[in-house]
Parts: C-alpha cells; structure tokens; sequence
C-alpha cells in the first residue's frame, strides 16, 4: 500500500483536509481491536469463533460438529466430548458516524470533525479496512457499504468535504435506524458535541449491533467557558429557540456545572454500555486526536 | 475653526431618534449556543453598568451617531482660517508730498513689486494722495500689475484719509497694504514703513513791505529735521536783489529768520535754503505781495503793523470813502460799514466790545483759516469780550472768549479780531500776515489769493487766465507744482506764488505707539467638503455593516 493517495484529484481531496506533513505523521499508526498476528487482509481479530491456528475456548460437543474439532484429550481425562473453539481471523470495518447538525457548526467544531474523520478513514485505509462515512443529523444520510482502497477514500474524503452543518441531532432515531439495517460488526466511531438526549439509545442500539463503539465527543472553546457575554439573547443553533439572559460570571459558572454534569451522564453511559468515550477541543490537532484514539482505543 | 452655520449645529439633536429607535428595536444581541438546555435554570447576573453598556453599545449604533454629528458639522459649513501671505491684495501706495523726495520712489516700487510677487492675487493698487485715485483696477495679471506699478509717481500734495482711498474699490479686500513713510492714522491694514530721508527745509515764508513803503521784511521759519547741527544759508531773491543769512540750527529744531530787504516796490519773492537735500520742493519757498489793489477805508487809530500785514495779502491803498474793504481797529462803529470789513480790537452793531478780559488758553476749531499757523508761539496779554451775532463761526477762543468769528450781515462780510494788538507778540511773527490773509481771502472772495498751495483750487474771475507750460488756463486751475506764475488780468499782469504746505513734506514724525502691526492676510478655507465625504464614508459602511448583518 502507498502512504498517500496517488492520483492528483485524489491528491487534492486528500490535502484540502490534510496536510502531508498530517498524512506521513498518519501514516506509521494503526488503528486496531487488538494486534493480529497474521499480515493477511483483516488484521483485526474477530471475537467470533471461526477457523484460525489460534485457539480461543472449548464448548460442549453438538451433534454435527466436526470431529476433527473434538478435544479427545479432555475426553480421555474427563469423560466429556468437547470441541475445540479457534478465533476467526476477521476484517473490523471502521463506521464513522459523523454528527451534522448545526450545534457542530460553532466554534470550529464541524471543521474539526471532519478533518478527524478523515485522519481516522486514512488510519482505516492503510490498514487494509473497509471503510464508510455516515453522517446523521435527524436520520443517517449514507447508506453504501464500507469499501475499500484508495477510490473508496477518496469518494469518503469528498463527501466529508461537501457536508455541511444544518439541523437538529436525533441519537435514537438516527443510530438505532441505522444500526437495524444489520451492519457487520465493526469499529463504529461516533464524532459528536452529544448535545442532544437520547444518546444513551442510539449508543445502545450501536452496542446491540456487536460494533466496537467510540463516542468522540468534541467541544468547542467557548463551549467549555462561555465568555462573559452581559445582556444577551441565547439561541439554541439546533431548534432556534431563543431566551433573553445576563451573562455574567455566575451565570457560566452555573453553565459550567450543568456541561459538567452532562458529560458525567455521558461518561456513565459509555461506561454502562462498555463504550470508549473521548473528548476532544476543536482547537486542538485533529490529527493528533486521530493518534490518540489510535494509540488509546482498545475495544 | 469658525461655523459659517453655527445654528445646523441643532441636528445634533436627530440623536434622540436615533438612540431611542435603536434602543427600542434591540435590546440585546443574538448569540448562539450549541445546547441551550445547558443554559436552562441558570439565574441571570446582575450585570454592572459597564457590563449593560457594552452589551447596549453597538458599532452599527456607533456608526449612526457618527454620521449624525458628521451631517450636523457638514451643514454648520466650517471654516478654518489661515494666515497666508497670498491672495487678493489691495496696494495703497503713498503718493503724498513726502514722497517726493529722491530716492523714495524706487524704494516703494521695490516693496510693490515684493508684495506682488509673495501674493497669488488679484491685485489692485491705488494712489494715495489728494486726490486719491486708482493706479490700476483689480487683476490676477501678475505682468500687467507689476507694469501699470510703473505709473507710480508721487505728487505734490498731502494725503487724505485713507478710507477715501479706500472707497476707490468698495468690494471687500482680504488684504490691505499701506506703503508709506508715515503710519500715523493707519488702522485696519498691513503697513510697510519705508523711512524718510533726513531734510533741512523752509516751513513758512512771508514777506511785507514796512511801514514807511521804503524796505521789506521778509519772514522765514527754517527747519533742521536732521539728526546733526547745519549751518543754513538762506537766499531770499526779490527784483531788487539777492539778500543772504545763515543759521546754526540744532538737530530737530527751527530757526526764524528775519531779513530786512532793503530796495524799492517788489511784488514777487523766492527765498532758498543752502545746502539743498533729497527733498528740493522745501528747500525754496515763493511768495508774492498782493497786486489786486484793493481800496481800503482805516476806522480808528493806525497800527502800522496791521496796515504791513494788509500790506502782504493784498494790495491795499486808502480811501476816504467807497471802499474794497473797511478796517476798523479798536473803536465801536456806531452803523453798520456798507461792506466787507475788518474788526480787530472793534465793535459794530450787533458785534459790540464789551470789555477788556484776560485771556486763558488758546483753543482753535478745525479750519482752514488756521492752517499753516502755530497758536503755541502766540503771546496775547489781552483780549475784548465781544457780543457774538447769531449764526458766526467762532475759529478761536481765549478760553472761553472768542476772540476771532466770521459772519455775514447783510452789509456785507465781517472778521473780528477781537485782541488788543499792541499787548501781543503777533506783529512779530509769520502767522500774523499769513492769519490776516486768510481771513482777506474770505472777506474778498472774487480776488485769487496770492499764495496758494500745490492742489488748491484757484478761481480765476472772468478775464483771469494763468499761463503755465500747457498753455493759459481760465475758470479754474488746480497748481500742481510749485513757483511763481503769471496771471493775466483786464488790469495787468499779476504774479502767483505756488508752495508745497510744510506739513505734508515733513508730517509729524510717527509715534511708535501708533504705528499699527501689520495685519496678517486671513482666509477661511471651508471645510464642510470634507466633512461630507466623511458623513457619505461613514454613511457607506453603516450600510455595509447593516446589509451584512442581514437588514
């Protein structure tokens, strides 16, 4: 495989978003569930049980199993037919589920976003991964499945360029609807502010699909300490409801308090459904965000 | 700056709306947030002053009320005013008598010219001497100011006001400059003072035949306006011969000089100075006894000195009866004398003596019949209270006794002198013939005067004609130069002496607390262009802003 997209209109998707300073840094990490051993396509180990040289468990013995599996060992001490279980060496396509609606759109979150998108499906491409892009808002918009190769990121890498931020979010109507539509078992990355209820759902429903699921939440600056605005109309970017307030420095500090305690739910959430949760400031590297969850996502 | 508008400043007051439209379309400003269910429950701040006044402040506002105060300067139509050398400039050059003087033109055409070259102009230039005219009208032709400057010639005479110089361009001028060798009186203008060259000259000359009609005595005043002693010779030159005398005059004073001319009956007289200096009009003076011949009936006791003085005005002989003139001298007329006549010492009906009084103070009203005479020199020991007739014109007091009036009775013409002349200095002094002159001059107003000044208007009765280098002249004749001139009469020939007055060759010399600054040429440059562009700037990025910021 190249380190870099090789056609020049590929080329010029690819430096929009990254730089190549961004694609070489990119380049030597891995995303992965666990390390295989093995250098075939799919580098990820499946937790389903297949044919591999690698031993995984016993089970107890089914008429129809073959006998070749049968652990004649463990009769011989024990009296009971067992088979012996090996883990399938299988491909984990990565999922990213990109949040558009409008809350993203301030503060530099979208942007951000986007290019860890894309960091994330380059990470995907150079490790041999199928993978798609799906951004929901209300509903999950894509729906082809994950490819591979570098035409695969290269359409990945122009859809990612032409979205836009506009609407409200809907975690369990979008992930859930999307998740029924039966998708194989995957690395399912959901890049989201989570400023929306009914995450626990949509992340539920994600789980309930067997994904190894990443909630990627990003803030913005502002986001995380408002400034001191005074006498201010607020409105909600999503629903466009408004409410006349007095910024003050009390008035964010009590802000302050409920973004805290909204994370707190988030985080129990994530911890509840065994799902890795990552918080991110759009001011930060996208790219070095893209190596962190590489180097700290252990589904 | 000044306000040509000062009362647009009222639009100001558009503000109000201004703000209170502002303040009741928003009150506060958008600003969006990505969950405002976070913000649900948090108690609003009690926001400080300076808080609610930014979160009020807006730029668009700003920029409104920018425009309004930019609008309300535009239309009070500023104006800044600069002190600035160039631009319209009137001239007024000094063509007065003391301009005459050698050397004096070239230095004012000097300072014309630098004026017109430090200038933008237009320019204008007019000549200020009696009488004041216009040396060229108003131009911006630079070439053709600095030609017609070349006109510039000074006269003989003495200088007006200047206003009257003035109104010879009525339209305003910015910038007035006086060049002259006299700033006293000037106000109102820039002045450059070119300074006067030192001058030795003759202030008064008379001459009258003595009593005895044997002699003459020839009166002179010299002065030595010069910064050192001179020794003066003076040259009186009459038909009879040339008569010399020389005086040591101290610096900045005069010397009076008395010669007795020996000789028969002359009429014509011309005395000079030695050494002659820049200025030749003063250093000769002429003077010309009376040739009219004029009958003349003696009322009272003979004065000898008065008859001298007769003497030098006119042509006075005696007659018992029908006279010219009648002279009456310290008596009471019991009638009223048939024609004009001369009271000194002396009553008539109407005019009565009422007594001896002792004199105070000598004050004089502005007249013509004073002019060229120092009242400072007189000495008087005693003057008569005399009844005054109703609508004389009172020319001196002793204090508060007049002492010399004119009027008209319908006999005829009157002049009282009402002073004892045998207790005064007068017969000594040049004033006494040239006062008894003047007031000659009026009682007999169809006979020319003998001496005159140069501008004086001369009428010349029927059959008079005076022959000068343009040919003979009649009705009226203006002198413009000085000398002796022939005047043909039906009766004879008869002489005329021409002067240049004193006063306007060597004027009072200037007080330095009177000469004026020079007033610096002010223009207002209007200012109110640019404070448009900027309200239709300021106007254009409101809009910009506004329509950015979606209407």
């Amino acid at each position: 495989m190249g380190c870099a997209p090789g056609g020049s209109a590929d080329r010029a998707h690819a430096l929009e978003l990254l730089s190549p300073e961004e694609l070489w840094a990119l380049s030597r990490a891995r995303l992965s569930l666990r390390r295989a051993r093995t250098i075939a396509p799919g580098e990820h180990l499946s937790s389903r049980a297949g044919a591999s040289l690698e031993f995984a468990d016993h089970r107890p013995y089914q008429p129809g199993d073959d006998l070749r599996l049968v652990d004649w060992a463990v009769y011989a001490r024990h009296r009971k037919l067992v088979t012996k279980v090996f883990s399938r060496e299988v491909e984990a396509p990565v999922y990213l589920l990109l949040d558009c609606s409008a809350s993203m759109g301030l503060g530099g979150k979208f942007l951000f976003a986007k290019k860890l998108a894309a960091a994330v499906l380059f990470l995907a491409f150079r490790g041999g991964d199928r993978f798609g892009v799906y951004p929901f808002s209300v509903s999950v918009v894509g729906v082809g499945r994950p490819r591979r190769g570098r035409p695969a990121l290269v359409r990945a890498f122009q859809e990612l360029m032409e979205l836009a931020p506009k609407g409200r979010t809907d975690f369990a109507q979008a992930l859930s609807s999307w998740a029924e539509r039966g998708w194989e078992p995957g690395l399912c990355l959901v890049l989201s502010d989570f400023f929306a209820p009914g995450f626990r759902d949509g992340l539920l429903a994600l789980r309930y699909g067997r994904h190894a699921v990443a909630a990627v939440q990003i803030l913005a600056p502002e986001d995380l300490s408002p400034p001191v605005l005074g006498e201010v109309r607020l409105v909600d970017a999503e629903e466009g409801r408004a409410r006349p307030a007095v910024v003050g420095q009390a008035a964010c500090r009590t802000y302050q308090e409920n973004l805290r305690r909204w994370n707190q739910k988030l985080a129990h959430t994530c911890e509840e459904l065994g799902i890795s949760q990552f918080l991110f400031v759009s001011d930060f590297s996208p790219v070095a965000a893209a190596l962190i969850l590489a180097r700290r996502w252990r589904p | 700056m000044s306000f040509a508008a000062p009362w647009a400043w009222l639009w100001v007051l558009a503000l109000l709306p201004v703000l209170i439209l502002h303040f009741l379309r928003k009150k506060e400003r958008d600003w969006p947030v990505s969950a405002l269910f976070l913000w649900e429950g948090v108690r609003p701040d009690r926001p400080r002053f300076v808080e609610r006044l930014r979160a009020r402040l807006d730029l668009l506002l700003l920029l409104q009320a920018l425009a309004v105060i930019l609008s309300a300067l535009a239309l009070s139509r500023p104006e800044r005013e600069i002190v600035r050398p160039a631009g319209p400039t009137l001239l007024v050059l000094d063509a007065s008598a003391s301009m005459a003087a050698e050397g004096m033109r070239e230095k004012v055409l000097a300072r014309a010219k630098d004026v017109l070259e430090k200038s933008t102009g237009p320019w204008a230039a007019v000549l200020w001497a009696e009488p004041p005219s216009l040396l060229f009208p108003s131009t911006a032709d630079r070439e053709l100011a600095l030609s017609q400057l070349g006109r510039y010639a000074p006269r003989l005479t003495p200088r007006p006001e200047l206003h009257r110089a003035l109104a010879l361009l009525p339209e305003p001028w910015p910038r007035v400059v006086v060049i002259t060798d006299n700033p006293r009186g000037i106000t109102g203008a820039e002045v450059v003072v070119i300074p006067r060259p030192e001058n030795l000259g003759i202030t008064a000359f008379s001459v009258r035949p003595s009593p005895d009609g044997v002699r003459y005595e020839a009166f002179l005043c010299v002065v030595n306006a010069t910064s050192a002693y001179k020794d003066i010779q003076i040259r009186v030159i009459s038909e009879a011969g040339e008569f010399w005398a020389s005086r040591l005059v101290p610096p900045g004073e005069a010397e009076e000089v008395v010669l007795v001319l020996p000789g028969a009956r002359a009429g014509a007289f011309v005395a000079e100075l030695r050494p002659t200096d820049s200025f030749p009009w003063d250093n000769v003076r002429y003077f010309v006894l009376g040739g009219n011949e004029v009958a003349t009936t003696w009322l009272g006791p003979e004065d000898r000195y008065l008859w001298a003085a007769l003497r030098a005005g006119v042509s006075a002989y005696r007659v018992p009866e029908n006279p010219d003139l009648f002279v009456a001298v310290s008596t009471n007329l019991p009638g009223d004398p048939p024609g004009p006549c001369l009271l000194v010492a002396a009553g008539c009906p109407g005019a009565a003596i009422l007594g001896e009084a002792e004199p105070g103070p000598l004050s004089a009203a502005s007249t013509s019949f004073l002019e060229n005479l120092s009242l400072r020199d007189w000495r008087i020991g005693r003057v008569y209270r005399q009844e005054v007739p109703p609508g004389a014109q009172v020319l001196l007091w002793a204090g508060e006794i007049p002492i010399l009036f004119l009027w008209e009775s319908p006999s005829g013409r009157r002049a009282a002198f009402a002073v004892d002349l045998r207790r005064t200095n007068l017969p000594l002094l040049p004033d006494f013939p040239i006062l008894i002159r003047n007031l000659l001059g009026w009682l007999l107003p169809q006979r020319p005067g003998r001496n005159v000044v140069v501008g004086e208007a001369v009428e010349l009765p029927p059959g008079f004609s005076v022959v000068t280098e343009l040919g003979a002249i009649q009705d009226l004749w203006v002198p413009e130069k000085p000398g002796i001139f022939r005047i043909e009469t039906p009766r004879g020939p008869q002489w005329l002496a021409v002067n240049v007055p004193w006063e306007t060759v060597e004027p009072e010399a200037p007080l330095v607390a009177e000469v004026p600054k020079p007033l610096p040429a002010k223009a207002s440059v209007p200012l109110w262009p640019w404070a448009t562009i900027a309200f239709l700037f300021v106007l254009g990025v409101e809009a910009l802003l506004f329509f950015r910021r979606g209407g």
